[in-house]
């Protein structure tokens, strides 16, 4: 969902939901192009203050009791026998403990 | 339970070919006189596939805004060779759409698995920054049909040996090869080689579990891979494999991207996933 953010708050590869026009309506960025920090600067220049990025901070936020979190755990760490060796192998690993934790949940 | 490997391979051999509504628009799109109408004529003649096209154009799988209500308007929207995909994606659908079913492990499952990697795959693709992603969705679709080409010749032993993988926690590949002398990939591979697929995706169907490739810049193959990884972990459908596989390491090299990604993108799957599973699997 789009989200508006203040241009402080750019990080590399955001992408835009609408375009970046300056006070004449000239358009400096269109939309679905990818923002870097390094463009704060010149936004500042253009007197740009907010842009609008796509966002999916939605509802992804999945908050367990412990006692499901830790069932989760176990049973989804039955079905891996590797360690990670990245945050985004780190991340996967979360993902199946989410999905096992949703299915305790629901089943009970 | 070993089957006789001979025997089954000619009857991989023996296996129908595609609906010719498949290979007159590759005719048709081949041919650089046809226009738009021509190619939406060869759709239309065939009335199942043009309502089930139209329903997928306008599934969450490729999030048009727009409701697309013709077979010509879908053209304009997907380009001719996605339209094609499709038109191979139903074709598939029809030839395995009657498949007797086993309650040791339900055919549906495995299409619903096949379903899951061909919305991740595109996901990926897109998120990777990749421009051209038009292939993406097929060939996640398809990165398993040697599965369903087993399971539509030898169906009760492979629906047996899925189910015995599965509650044993072991290696599909392995076990079909203890079994069968021949595992799905190749399965797979032979089937492409029949159906006269491109050759992108018959080595997509060969090599989506290993990552084996010499190719550079195969990019399709890492999100492929992933995805079929992921599937397995959001237990969307079922591989036949509760084993989750630890990915090649050498996809970090394409797959790029930022630390929280894969949980930003969890309700993004899980939401048109299941808006797709019901337009896909009605048969007919």
């Amino acid at each position: 969902m789009p989200k508006s953010i203040h241009i402080d708050e750019i990080q590399d590869g955001m992408i835009l939901k609408s375009p970046i026009m300056n006070k004449f309506g000239q358009i400096l960025l269109g939309s679905g192009a990818s923002v870097k920090e390094t463009h704060k600067k010149m936004l500042r220049m253009w007197g740009v203050e907010h842009i609008v990025i796509e966002s999916e901070e939605s509802n992804n936020e999945y908050i367990f009791n412990d006692e499901i979190y830790a069932l989760a755990k176990s049973k989804f760490f039955r079905t891996i026998n590797w360690e990670p060796r990245n945050k985004l192998e780190e991340e996967l690993i979360e993902l199946g403990i989410i999905t096992n934790a949703l299915i305790i949940q629901k089943e009970k | 339970m070993m089957k006789d490997y001979q025997q089954l391979i000619s009857q991989i051999r023996d296996f129908p070919t595609l609906p010719t509504i498949y290979s007159s628009l590759l005719e048709a799109i081949s041919n650089p006189l046809s226009t738009v109408q021509d190619v939406a004529n060869i759709i239309s003649k065939d009335q199942a596939a043009t309502v089930k096209l139209i329903k997928v154009v306008n599934s969450p799988v490729y999030g048009i805004s727009s409701k697309i209500d013709t077979v010509t308007q879908a053209i304009f929207y997907l380009g001719f060779n996605e339209v094609k995909n499709l038109i191979l994606a139903l074709s598939v659908l029809k030839i395995f759409g009657n498949t007797h079913t086993f309650n040791y492990f339900n055919i549906i499952d495995l299409w619903k698995h096949a379903i899951a990697v061909g919305i991740i795959s595109r996901m990926l693709g897109q998120t990777i920054g990749q421009k051209n992603i038009e292939n993406y969705f097929i060939s996640g679709l398809l990165h398993d049909i040697g599965k369903l080409v087993f399971y539509k010749l030898i169906g009760e032993d492979y629906a047996k040996i899925l189910r015995y993988n599965f509650d044993n926690n072991l290696n599909l590949l392995e076990t079909e090869r203890q079994n069968f002398g021949i595992t799905h990939e190749t399965a797979g591979e032979m089937i492409a080689a029949q159906w006269k697929l491109p050759q992108n995706l018959s080595h997509i169907i060969h090599n989506h579990n290993t990552f084996r490739t010499k190719e550079q810049n195969n990019y399709m193959l890492a999100c492929v891979h992933l995805a079929n990884i992921i599937a397995d972990i959001m237990q969307l459908g079922n591989s036949g494999s509760q084993a989750i596989s630890q990915p090649n390491y050498e996809i970090w090299n394409y797959i790029k991207i930022q630390p929280g990604t894969f949980l930003n993108l969890f309700d993004e799957i899980t939401d048109t996933f299941s808006k797709s599973i019901e337009i896909l699997t009605v048969s007919n």
